[in-house]
């Protein structure tokens, strides 16, 4: 019985990895970058969902879309008026930018909110009894989350016109962009989705944790997730997410709750490896 | 007999190509900075002093980052985690034994060997994004590792008691500017060696093209597992100098922030250019305390901008970062070369 209510732990906060490794693979597979600022977007999501929900008491219906929308629109800014300007530039270079932005974004949030940690009120703060194990409700909303976003995602991707594009730049960027799709719309619309879905998976890592300009060491920790699955397969992205999830919370049931993040920094370098492109990742091959 | 305006300076042998000091002017420069350096704190306060040290600290660490990002293009975020081993290395030999500042730092060159070999592995097989991700996981691997144990002082860090070089026991600043000097004066001869050597120009074939260079018989994995030793050897000396000179290490002196911030200095510097990374490891590392004049002014205005001295200052890294990458690519080795080829086809712009 414990065990099982270590692996529903393991499934929400895994739930919360996946979204994050969603974000990684969404702006990887069509911009071939780790968006390392991914973690201060996440930040900047909870951040307006805290001020819109809590400064200036908006229902939560209506604050969480409006701070989805705005991390979406910051990501796509960073995306238009600095990343757009690195196209075709070497790969270290747009690393380095991403990183520097992270930097910037979060000591521009901490002068603009302050240091202060803060919370960030659930909409519904209860423990519910599913079958044999005790869920706390932010839980069970995690999980919902992540259940409806990656469907959502896989929807967009199969279904739709722009969808197709993303699909195109990630298998072959240069012959996407010699069929005439254009690289800008699919790396705005890939920074735009990632940056509403760091907004989503800020607010609720910011029920479970304080929101602090810190918060984006969240996403840190969910960098394995997106590398055990693949860096550009969203199937192994809420894969990997579950997994790391699960043995975090093994780890620390059985080992001692100190080993979680080692566990999974070793397991990462372990498969970066054995096998960097991940469990479903698209092995490369390089050419001279 | 006309007469002839300087083309420039001309090789006319390998010889002469990797020469140290080539032309009488780089001679002339080298001299006088020498001066400089043994002049400076002569002349000025302790103040200065401090800032001198804090700065030569810098340029140990950032050379040879420079010598793994710039010479052999291999990303690394663990430059931090190196430098936190050579600072614990020297904190541990220091606290637990009566062994001098010596000792610590052969102990701290040995550990970021042995431990830039597990780092360099992934190198081995990854490319530039990759690899940053598994610098990046043996950052926090390591961090999260050495604050479990006793010996290292958990998350409070070590107290360093005083500094002992054999039996001469240093203590004021002035003493410290002495011995950072020397060792930085080494390890940028020492890099400059290294870079015109075999070894170096084998780097730089593995920046420009990896296959290509293991193509024409370079050897990969010991080329890059090399590079790994020697940035991690120069990184834990700056480590262990700056826990000797500062008195504490702890968790926060190493943050992932700190790494971000020598990668800047190598890209503000110029990538390939040893020069350029010496003078933006001098200029940043001055920046806090530019910013700390700053905040004088700013307190009544920003009085948050003034209360987070570190935040604003990581910040500004990033921001220099981003806007030298972005707008000036080749750094202050490729304004310099600028300036230099102006002021030489003054009137024209090339010729």
């Amino acid at each position: 019985m414990r065990l099982l209510q270590v692996l529903t732990d393991g499934l929400s906060n895994g739930s919360l990895y996946a979204l994050v490794a969603l974000g990684f693979v969404l702006v990887y597979r069509s911009t071939k970058v780790l968006n390392f600022a991914h973690g201060e977007l996440l930040m900047v999501g909870a951040y307006f969902a805290l001020v819109l929900l809590v400064d200036l008491d908006l229902p939560y219906l209506l604050a969480v879309p409006a701070a989805i929308a705005g991390a979406g629109l910051v990501a796509w800014v960073l995306q238009r008026w600095v990343l757009r300007r690195l196209l075709d530039e070497e790969v270290f270079s747009v690393v380095l930018v991403t990183l520097g932005l992270s930097l910037i974004l979060r000591s521009a949030v901490a002068f603009v909110f302050g240091v202060r940690e803060r919370a960030l009120p659930a909409p519904v703060d209860t423990y519910v009894d599913v079958g044999p194990v005790n869920v706390w409700s932010v839980h069970l909303l995690a999980i919902g989350a992540t259940v409806l976003v990656f469907a959502s995602v896989g929807m967009f991707y199969r279904r739709s016109r722009y969808g197709l594009a993303m699909r195109a730049m990630a298998s072959d960027q240069a012959v996407a962009r010699l069929m005439g799709v254009s690289a800008f719309t699919v790396f705005g619309l890939s920074w735009l989705i990632a940056g509403g879905l760091a907004a989503v998976t800020g607010v609720l890592a910011g029920h479970t944790v304080f929101v602090s300009n810190n918060l984006g060491f969240v996403a840190i920790r969910a960098l394995p997730a997106a590398v055990i699955g693949g860096l550009d397969s969203v199937r192994g992205a809420l894969l990997g997410g579950l997994l790391l999830g699960m043995v975090e919370q093994l780890a620390s049931f059985y080992v001692g709750g100190e080993t979680r993040e080692l566990a999974a920094f070793t397991a990462l370098l372990l498969v970066l490896v054995v096998r960097p492109y991940g469990l479903f990742g698209t092995p490369e091959i390089k050419r001279v | 007999m006309t007469q002839l305006a300087r083309s420039g300076n001309f090789h006319t042998s390998y010889r002469s190509e990797r020469a140290l000091w080539p032309t009488t002017g780089r001679r002339a420069w080298t001299t006088l900075l020498a001066l400089v350096l043994a002049l400076y704190p002569l002349i000025v306060g302790e103040y200065f002093v401090h800032l001198a040290n804090q700065a030569l600290i810098v340029v140990i660490g950032a050379v040879g980052l420079s010598l793994l990002t710039g010479q052999t293009g291999l990303i690394s975020l663990a430059h931090a985690a190196f430098i936190a081993v050579g600072g614990y290395a020297v904190g541990v030999v220091s606290v637990q034994t009566e062994l001098s500042l010596l000792t610590g730092l052969g102990v701290a060159v040995l550990c970021a060997v042995a431990l830039s070999v597990l780092v360099g592995l992934p190198s081995l097989r990854l490319d530039s994004l990759y690899l940053a991700i598994a610098t990046m996981a043996f950052h926090f691997a390591l961090l999260f590792t050495v604050t479990r144990f006793e010996l290292t002082g958990g998350n409070f860090g070590l107290r360093l008691e005083q500094t002992r070089l054999l039996n001469w026991i240093i203590d004021t600043r002035r003493e410290f500017y002495v011995v950072l000097l020397v060792v930085a004066v080494g390890a940028v001869l020492m890099a400059a060696n290294l870079r015109r050597s075999r070894t170096g120009r084998a780097w730089g074939a593995v920046r420009d093209r990896d296959l290509a260079a293991q193509a024409m018989g370079v050897n990969l994995a010991r080329l890059k597992l090399y590079a790994f030793a020697v940035s991690g050897a120069y990184g834990a000396v700056a480590g262990g100098l700056s826990a000797a000179y500062l008195g504490t290490t702890g968790p926060d002196h190493y943050t992932f922030e700190l790494a971000v911030q020598y990668l800047a200095i190598v890209i503000v510097g110029g990538l390939t250019s040893l020069a350029g990374t010496v003078m933006s490891a001098v200029l940043l590392s001055l920046m806090p305390e530019f910013l700390r004049l700053a905040t004088g002014w700013l307190q009544g205005p920003l009085p948050a901008l003034a209360d987070n001295l570190l935040l604003l200052q990581s910040g500004l890294y990033g921001l220099v970062l981003v806007v030298v990458l972005l707008v000036q690519p080749e750094g202050l080795n490729g304004i310099w070369i600028r300036a230099k080829r102006w002021w030489l086809n003054y009137p024209y712009s090339y010729r």
